[in-house]
C-alpha cells in the first residue's frame, strides 16, 4: 500500500480523497492555487504545495508543478479526482516516466475509452448495444434507408455542431425530407460545414449509468446503476440509485454489459459506463465510459456500503478487490442533490462571494460532501459546485423525505445557491412519481408547473 | 512595494520569528500590485485564523524591499549549476535582469532574474530547498 499520495484537485473531491487516505493510514500532499491557500483540504493535509495562481491552467492543470511537488514530497501516487487532469493521458504518461502511480486506468484503457468512436467499436464487439447512428449522410435516400431500418423519430445533427446547436428532430418521412435539406443548409451557413449525421432519437430517454470497479487481477464488478436523468443543459442536477425504471433482470443485463465493456478495454480502477435507456421499449444503448471517479459516486457508496475512493486507491496499489459481484447488494434508496453557487432566478448565472453564514444538514441518512465553511470565498476560476447533499432511506419515499428535510435545514448565505430550486424540483409530481427524463427539467421550467 | 525603512537588516528573519511565535501560518502585505508574503509549514489547525497582529504590521512596515518569489514548484539553487558560484549572496549588489537563482522543475533549470537593480537584503531559502509557487526566495533592497 502507498505511504503518501498527492491529491491533484481542490474543493469537495480533494477533501473526499483526503478522507479516504486518512482512513487508510496514507499521508497526504495537497496542492493548491494561491486563491485556495485557506481551503479545508489544504489545512487538513499533511503537506501542502502552492502550485500556481488562481486560474486552473496555471495551477491545477500545471503538470510539471504537480510532478515536482509529488517528487519533492516523496509521494508514490497521484489521485486526480474528477475534472482537471482526471482524464488526461498526458498526466498518466508523465507519471509513468517519473515512477509515480496514477490512480486511475492505465494509458491504453484511458485512450481507448476516451475516444468515442473507438469506445463504441470496442463495446459493439462485446455485444453491447449502441445508439443507432450513421456516418456522414449526403443523400436523402441514405437518410430514408436509415429511417426504414431504425424507425422514427430521428435526430439530425450537424457534424460541426455541439451543445444542442444544429440539431433537428424528424418525426416522420415528410419531416425528414424537409429537415434534411434545411439542416444541411443551416449547418453550412452556421458552421461552414454542411455535413449531417443521423441518430435515433429517444424523446423521453433516461440517463442511466453503471458504476464499475476493476482490479489488476482480472476481477470486474458493477455496483448497480445511478439514474442521472434530471439534467439541465447536459449538467446533472439530481442522481439516484436504484433507478425507478429498471427491473432486477434489466439491472443484471445492463450491469453485465457494463462489466463486459470494462473488461474489453483492459480497464482497472473505478469507472462509469453510461447508457441511454428507453423506458417505452426497455432498450438501452451504450453512450460512453467515464474513466474517473464521478461527482455522483456517493450515491453508489451509500446503497452498496462500498467506499469507492478507498477501493480506487487499493486497486491502484495492485491489491485485488476484496469482494465479488455476489457480495454487492443494493440496500435502500439514495438521492444526491448538487448544490451550486448559481442563481436560478437569473438563468443560473454563477454567483460569487463570501459565505457569511452556513448551516449544513445532518441527522439520519444524510451525508454532505462539501468544502464549504463560513468565510469561504466562491472564486470565479473554478466550477460552481458547493456541496453534495446525499440522502439515504430504506426506500425512495424515505430518501425523498430525508432529502426534503435536509434541504429545509440547509442555510447558505453570501452567495445564491440552488437549494430552493432543488426543493421545488423534488416537489413536482413528475419527480415524485419517478417520471423523469433528460429533458424533464427544461420542460418543467418552461411550463406552468414552475408557478405552482 | 515601497515601504519605509527604519531598520532594514534582518527584517525578513524577524518576520519569520513572529510567524513562529504568534503561531501564524502566513503574513502578507500588498501595496499597489506588489506583494510580500512569508509563510511557514503549518500544523493542521482547523480553527486557526489569521489575525493581523500589530507587531506583525509594524515589522512589515519596517521593511523596504522587493520580495523575489518563485514562479515554479521545484528545488531552488542559489549556486550556478555549472560554475558552482553564488551569483547573489546576501549583501551583493545586483543589476536589473541579473540571474539571482535557479528553480529546478522536472530536471529543467529555470532562471530567476532581478526585476530591478538592488542589494540582496535577505535569502530565505537554502541551496537545494524545495520551493512552492509564490514562495519568497530572497529580498532585494533599494535600487529604485
Amino acid at each position: 500500500m502507498f505511504k503518501k499520495i498527492l491529491i491533484a484537485n481542490r474543493g469537495e473531491i480533494a477533501l473526499r480523497i483526503l478522507r479516504a487516505c486518512r482512513e487508510l493510514g496514507i499521508r497526504t500532499v495537497a496542492v493548491h492555487s494561491e486563491e485556495d491557500r485557506e481551503s479545508l483540504h489544504v489545512r487538513l493535509a499533511d503537506e501542502t504545495f502552492c502550485v500556481g495562481p488562481g486560474p486552473a491552467a496555471q495551477s491545477y492543470l500545471n503538470i510539471p508543478h504537480l510532478i515536482a511537488a509529488a517528487t519533492i514530497a516523496g509521494a508514490e501516487a497521484i489521485h486526480p479526482g474528477y475534472g482537471f487532469l482526471a482524464e488526461s493521458p498526458r498526466l498518466v504518461e508523465v507519471c509513468e516516466k517519473h515512477g509515480l502511480v496514477f490512480i486511475g486506468p492505465g494509458l491504453a484503457a484511458m485512450r481507448l475509452m476516451g475516444d468515442k468512436a473507438q469506445a463504441r467499436q470496442t463495446v459493439v464487439q462485446e455485444g453491447v448495444p449502441v445508439l443507432p447512428g450513421t456516418d456522414e449522410v449526403t443523400e436523402s435516400e441514405d437518410a430514408r434507408e436509415f429511417a426504414r431500418l431504425h424507425g422514427y423519430p430521428i435526430m439530425l445533427k450537424a457534424a460541426a455542431g455541439g451543445g444542442g446547436k444544429g440539431m433537428r428532430v424528424a418525426h416522420g418521412p415528410e419531416d425528414l425530407e424537409r429537415h434534411f435539406l434545411t439542416a444541411r443548409a443551416e449547418a453550412q451557413s452556421a458552421f461552414g460545414d454542411g455535413r449531417i449525421y443521423l441518430e435515433k432519437f429517444l424523446p423521453r430517454a433516461r440517463h442511466i449509468e453503471f458504476q464499475v470497479l476493476a482490479d489488476s487481477h482480472g476481477t470486474v464488478v458493477h455496483l448497480g446503476e445511478r439514474d442521472c436523468s434530471v439534467q439541465r443543459r447536459h449538467q446533472k442536477l439530481v442522481e439516484e440509485s436504484p433507478s425507478t425504471v429498471l427491473t432486477p433482470e434489466l439491472r443484471r443485463e445492463m450491469g453485465e454489459a457494463a462489466v463486459r465493456a470494462t473488461r474489453a478495454s483492459g480497464y482497472s480502477g473505478a469507472g462509469t459506463v453510461e447508457f441511454l435507456f428507453d423506458p417505452q421499449s426497455g432498450a438501452y444503448y451504450f453512450l460512453e465510459m467515464n474513466t474517473r471517479i464521478q461527482v455522483e459516486h456517493p450515491v453508489s457508496e451509500v446503497v452498496t456500503g462500498i467506499d469507492l475512493v478507498k477501493e480506487q486507491i487499493r486497486v491502484a496499489a495492485g491489491l485485488p478487490l476484496g469482494f465479488s459481484q455476489q457480495d454487492v447488494q443494493l440496500r435502500g434508496h439514495a438521492l444526491e442533490c448538487r448544490i451550486n453557487a448559481e442563481d436560478p432566478e437569473n438563468d443560473f448565472a454563477a454567483s460569487l462571494g463570501t459565505i457569511q453564514e452556513l448551516h449544513l444538514p445532518g441527522g439520519p441518512g444524510i451525508r454532505v460532501d462539501t468544502h464549504l465553511e463560513r468565510g469561504y470565498v466562491v472564486q470565479p476560476f473554478y466550477d460552481s459546485l458547493l456541496a453534495k447533499v446525499i440522502a439515504h432511506g430504506s426506500n425512495r419515499e424515505e430518501a425523498l423525505a430525508r432529502m426534503d428535510r435536509a434541504l429545509h435545514e440547509m442555510r447558505v448565505r453570501g452567495v445564491h445557491t440552488t437549494v430552493d430550486f432543488h426543493r421545488r424540483l423534488l416537489e413536482t409530481g413528475e419527480f415524485r412519481r419517478g417520471e423523469i427524463h433528460t429533458t424533464f427539467v427544461e420542460a418543467w421550467m418552461s411550463g406552468p408547473a414552475l408557478e405552482a | 512595494m515601497d515601504m519605509e525603512v527604519t531598520r532594514p537588516e534582518g527584517q525578513a528573519r524577524s518576520l519569520a520569528r513572529i510567524l513562529r511565535e504568534e503561531g501564524l501560518a502566513e503574513v502578507e502585505v500588498e501595496m499597489g500590485n506588489q506583494r510580500f508574503r512569508l509563510r511557514r509549514r503549518r500544523e493542521p489547525d482547523l480553527l486557526a485564523t489569521r489575525p493581523a497582529g500589530d507587531d506583525v504590521e509594524q515589522a512589515l512596515e519596517a521593511l523596504e524591499g522587493l520580495a523575489i518569489t518563485s514562479t515554479r514548484v521545484g528545488l531552488v539553487h542559489l549556486r550556478d549549476p555549472h560554475l558552482g558560484t553564488t551569483p547573489a549572496p546576501v549583501g551583493a549588489t545586483v543589476e536589473e535582469g541579473q540571474v539571482l537563482a535557479w528553480i529546478q522543475t522536472m530536471g529543467v533549470h529555470q532562471e530567476v532574474r532581478a526585476p530591478r537593480a538592488g542589494r540582496v537584503l535577505e535569502t530565505l531559502v537554502a541551496e537545494g530547498d524545495p520551493v512552492e509557487y509564490g514562495q519568497v526566495l530572497l529580498v532585494l533592497q533599494g535600487g529604485n
